[in-house]
């Protein structure tokens, strides 16, 4: 219990507190999952559907994609390593030990890693956004870079992984996740060699060989996603995107505007205009 | 690219300063410069387009839509000092209004 004149004080310093300062000394959600014990968790993955050169459709390795595991059973332990090991606060990112997204991708295949390599200056891995809480749930959004190497010699780099993850952190029971392959053309970039005839030589040289192309579906999923939750705090998903963005690369700091959105603001603003014109993206792994 | 003159601070400092900044995939310009609306992103579209230099082509325009100057990555790759070759890409805005400004 406070003395009359320590409450006095109390007030006097909250009232000199500006509100940025309370919002962050409120505290944050601590995210656990305990159950179920094991989670059932269904791997989709479809063949590219366009690619700029074919590569996809003239090689048998990458027409024939598809699950190793299209379903499979994982301790609970394996969603547990995606959240935070403090109390976070929505908005709050954290870092993801490297290997936690492994074993859930050699559902798709065997060889998956998180290494990135030879994009080396990449972060590898995964990072971790708190996007939406209420008094009983939390919705979190993952972003994972990782590669495969399929059959013998085919290196498949996916864009990125987007995981949402919505949790009962009261309960610390895992509710739903979908981890997905971005539905973004291009989103698959791959490696692999090639028979190349060079003019003015006679025989055909095998050269590695690069092609990018569109994967609509390749997604890992356990649950059913909850609807109608009324979050009592949240950001919106685009801006945790760019948070976790931030952590895969540092020109993600500078403000990239959409092509359209861009050249009305330059002539607007009268400042030049920068622009990146590239064959694949620029802010994900599929480049 | 992502790991040199993009990352480097001081092209990072003078894109966020004195740029409007955006990228787009190239196959992604011929639908805008078809179809959008305003008539000045059209033709920012076409240009941006037939100028492209494959792979990853990095493009300075004037706020009223004029080229001032390109760089091919694959060209910038085998340059000692690619950041220097960023820059210098950069500073053909310099003579542009918004640099005129005081």
């Amino acid at each position: 219990m406070f003395t009359s004149a320590a409450s006095r004080l109390l007030i006097c310093l909250f009232a000199s507190l500006p509100l940025a300062s309370l919002a962050s000394a409120a505290p944050g959600v601590e995210l656990r999952v305990e159950m179920p014990a094991t989670v059932r968790v269904l791997a989709t993955w479809e063949p590219c559907r366009e690619s700029k050169y074919g590569f996809f459709q003239e090689n048998e390795t990458l027409r024939s994609v598809a699950p190793a595991e299209p379903v499979a059973e994982h301790d609970i332990a394996i969603a547990a390593a995606f959240l935070p090991e403090e109390a976070v606060s929505v908005g709050d990112v954290w870092s993801v030990p490297r290997r936690a997204i492994v074993p859930l991708l050699r559902q798709f295949d065997p060889s998956a890693t998180a290494v990135v390599d030879p994009y080396p200056f990449e972060s590898a891995g995964t990072f971790g956004c708190l996007v939406a809480v209420d008094t009983r749930h939390a919705y979190v959004v993952t972003r994972s870079h990782a590669k495969f190497r399929l059959g013998e010699d085919v290196v498949y780099r996916p864009a990125q992984f987007e995981g949402h993850w919505w949790i009962d952190h009261v309960a610390k029971r895992l509710v739903a996740a979908r981890i997905e392959l971005p539905d973004r053309n291009p989103n698959v970039d791959v490696n692999c060699p090639k028979e190349y005839q060079i003019p003015g030589q006679e025989e055909p040289r095998i050269i590695n060989a690069a092609d990018i192309g569109w994967v609509p579906t390749m997604e890992l999923t356990t649950g059913t996603a909850p609807v109608g939750i009324a979050w009592t705090e949240s950001i919106d998903l685009e801006e945790a995107r760019v948070k976790l963005r931030r952590e895969f690369y540092e020109f993600a700091a500078i403000d990239w505007l959409p092509f359209e959105e861009a050249v009305l603001a330059s002539r607007a603003s009268k400042k030049p205009l920068h622009v990146i014109v590239l064959f694949g993206t620029l802010d994900d792994a599929a480049c | 690219m992502r790991a040199g003159p993009l990352s480097d601070k001081r092209v990072m400092e003078e894109l966020e300063q004195d740029f409007v900044n955006t990228w787009i995939v190239a196959k992604d310009l011929a639908p805008i410069a078809a179809g959008a609306e305003d008539e000045a992103v059209r033709k920012m579209a076409a240009l941006a387009e037939s100028s492209y230099l494959y792979p990853v082509d990095s493009q300075v325009y004037s706020a009223d839509g004029k080229l001032l100057d390109h760089a091919c990555a694959n060209d910038m790759s085998r340059l000692p000092d690619r950041t220097g070759r960023y820059l210098e890409l950069l500073s053909a805005a310099d003579a542009t209004d918004k640099k005129k400004d005081p």
